[in-house]
């Protein structure tokens, strides 16, 4: 039997709402997310404060709810690491299916438990692992690594695996940066510190490496005095190691500039390198829209996410387009990974 | 960067005196003579001469506070990242000098590392001596040579094309036939086929035949269940892997598979491990010792694979696993120590090799640079 619209609707209000009530109430979650996330309890805070779409309108659901899809139940494998995103992974869940089962990641329970509960919607479970190979009917919405999803869609041959694979997020400026848009990208940043799909971990500028060391000094700058507000969680043994071997690199083939809390490479090529997360940014230089954009095609299936303050000059199929401050505040409207579901 | 004739002259001059002192090395080897010099009064030089020519390299050296004039050992000189190579210029002479650049390679996405050359006489010198001793030491030469992969003109920026060209010079029989039996990405098995049977007519010679891992596999491919014997006392070097190709297959699996379509002894495969960023290689050292296992690498007395911790960059126990730190004594005009994600254990008689640094550990949907660039 078809749902209807407004039932799916409904659905969807209940859970935003839940979400608003545990945003409210997050004084006694902050500590536990942050002991499970690494991120600081001061950047926990952002997160929930200003990165939860609990101002969804109705329009924006009512998009959401037509872009959903149809299914009998829809199982999904939440990833870690933003662990705000449970509320737009469950809502297009719950749209599109009157059952919902839910493997969170290990290392994020708290906000999607906590969510769950609020909800206190019985069409939604919470379980401990998925037995993908015996699923018979319904989707599967996978979150996570691109091997998370081609295992899952293995052990699950003949479902429907909707796959949102890794990414990363880039900053296209081909005018100055203002210190207001400097403070907007710096916001982008430091959410999460950096470890979710939309988090931008490259710079690019149209200009010459002086312009681009310009900025990267201001950068870099703008990232410490954001860091004494909302300092960096802790680094993983692995990113502390990705840390050191970014900062010899640029230091050999760039200008570094590093604090406590952040490091900017300044590229003098023209070379596209992946700073490891945890507030680490690669800024490089073009001498056009057209040199940047021809730069960064050979990478755009992993380009989920670009903030730029020339959106008509892009275009990057698959790739979300936005406006500076804009990566980490997608609207509800559906999935924020516009590429092709892996 | 020299800023008049008379500095680059002097800057020339360093270099060849480097050079020839890495070449007395070479000779010294193929001679069986002593080493003219140790290894870290060698090394210490050229880290010096690197450390005044090139800027990036002066850096690191100054960011770890060090001062070259007060370093002594091999050791106490910090190793190029070898991402450097794709980001930055590491060479130590003006590029208009440069008579060769080597590419990484192209399989993977974004930059190529690049590493120019003033000179390939000192690589070709080293090359050939070390292979050689590794895998000509027992054959009559010159030995009939086919490569599974493209000429230096097909592939003119490719290290491992260079190297078996020098082979081809040194040790290659002549013939009026191509050695190389890949063009474009096909595979002319009916050449293959052509140069054997005359092998096998005229009085059982073998064969050499080269080429990269997945160009092994792309030939098992080709034959199926066809064996293809190769005449007796022929040989493989094989190189590379096949991780992130459109088929995987383990060193293990794909050496028993090629025993089996040869018709020769697992032994007579050799795997060989080398890297664009370097000027040195080394061998599995199977066919001068049958007993040795494969896995199992030979350094030459002018390079040394040293593991180190990843995070402290400080050498690990005996035994213990680390990431590569090369120091390559014939790498004088680019990056005498560089730093790989390549883990390696040393054991007596050499280094295992055993793959790259695992991937990322699970992070969500943020990407790994690992998975990015395929590494």
């Amino acid at each position: 039997m078809r749902r209807s619209r407004d039932d799916r609707f409904a659905t969807v209000r209940r859970l935003v709402w839940a979400a608003h009530d545990v945003v409210e109430a997050r004084a006694k979650i902050v500590d536990a997310i942050a002991d499970e996330s690494g991120l600081s309890r001061e950047g926990v805070d952002l997160a929930l404060r200003e990165h939860v779409e609990i101002d969804a309108t109705d329009a924006e659901i009512d998009t959401l709810v037509a872009t959903a899809g149809d299914a009998d139940c829809v199982h999904v494998v939440l990833s870690a690491n933003v662990f705000v995103a449970a509320l737009r992974a469950i809502a297009i869940a719950r749209a599109a299916a009157p059952r919902v089962v839910v493997r969170l990641s290990k290392r994020d329970t708290i906000f999607a438990s906590a969510l769950v509960d609020a909800a206190d919607d019985p069409a939604i479970e919470i379980v401990d692992a998925i037995a993908f190979e015996k699923i018979r009917s319904g989707e599967v919405h996978v979150y996570g690594r691109d091997e998370t999803i081609a295992s899952i869609r293995a052990r699950a041959p003949g479902l429907v695996v909707r796959g949102h694979g890794s990414g990363f997020g880039a900053i296209f400026a081909t005018n100055a940066i203002s210190d207001r848009e400097l403070s907007r990208i710096v916001g982008d940043i430091i959410v999460f510190d950096q470890r979710g799909c939309l988090s931008p971990r490259i710079v690019a500028v149209v200009g010459d490496f002086d312009l681009a060391k310009r900025l990267g000094e201001r950068l870099a700058s703008a990232l410490r005095i954001a860091a004494e507000s909302v300092p960096r969680g802790r680094l993983t043994d692995r990113e502390q190691r990705e840390s050191r071997e970014y900062i010899d690199l640029m230091r050999f083939g760039g200008e570094l500039f590093e604090s406590d809390s952040a490091v900017v490479g300044v590229a003098r090529s023209d070379a596209i390198i992946l700073p490891p997360p945890g507030r680490h940014v690669h800024l490089l230089h073009a001498p056009s829209i057209d040199a940047l954009r021809n730069a960064f095609a050979p990478f755009s299936r992993f380009m989920t996410c670009v903030a730029t303050d020339a959106p008509s000059a892009l275009s990057l199929t698959g790739t979300r387009i936005c406006r500076f401050g804009e990566m980490q505040r997608p609207r509800l409207t559906g999935p924020v990974d516009l590429r092709a579901s892996l | 960067m020299p800023n008049t004739l008379t500095d680059l002259s002097k800057e020339l001059l360093a270099s060849d005196s480097l050079h020839a002192r890495a070449r007395a090395f070479v000779e010294a080897f193929e001679s069986g003579s002593a080493m003219p010099e140790s290894f870290d009064a060698l090394a210490v030089d050229i880290a010096r001469f690197q450390c005044s020519h090139i800027e990036g390299y002066a850096r690191l050296v100054r960011a770890r506070g060090l001062s070259p004039d007060a370093l002594h050992t091999a050791a106490e000189f910090p190793a190029t990242p070898a991402d450097a190579f794709k980001v930055s210029r590491v060479f130590a002479f003006p590029e208009s000098e440069a008579t060769a650049t080597f590419r990484t390679s192209g399989t993977t996405i974004g930059q190529r590392g690049e590493h120019f050359m003033r000179t390939t006489a000192t690589y070709d010198a080293a090359a050939i001596a070390f292979g050689r001793w590794a895998l000509m030491h027992d054959l009559a030469l010159p030995v009939r040579m086919a490569v599974l992969g493209p000429s230096p003109t097909e592939s003119p920026d490719s290290s491992l094309t260079h190297m078996i060209a020098a082979f081809f010079s040194s040790f290659g029989e002549p013939s009026s036939e191509s050695p190389y039996i890949i063009e474009g990405d096909v595979i002319d098995l009916a050449r293959l086929d052509a140069i054997v049977a005359t092998l096998l007519v005229d009085s059982d010679r073998p064969l050499f035949l080269f080429g990269t891992s997945f160009a092994f596999v792309h030939l098992l491919d080709a034959l199926g269940d066809q064996p293809f014997p190769l005449p007796s006392k022929s040989r493989v070097m094989l190189t590379g892997g096949t991780k992130g190709k459109s088929r995987e297959v383990s060193a293990s699996d794909l050496r028993q598979s090629l025993a089996g379509a040869f018709a020769i002894d697992a032994q007579a495969i050799v795997s060989e491990y080398g890297m664009t960023e370097l000027s040195s290689q080394f061998y599995e050292t199977t066919l001068r010792d049958p007993n040795a296992p494969h896995g199992l690498y030979a350094e030459p007395p002018w390079a040394r694979v040293v593991p180190v911790d990843p995070d402290t960059l400080a050498p690990v126990a005996e035994g213990d696993v680390g990431i590569a730190r090369i120091e390559d004594l014939m790498n004088i005009d680019s990056a005498f120590a560089v730093l790989t994600a390549d883990r390696v254990r040393r054991v007596p008689g050499g280094f295992e090799l055993l793959g790259r640094t695992p991937g990322a550990a699970p992070r969500g949907c943020s990407i790994a640079i690992d998975e990015l660039l395929g590494r």
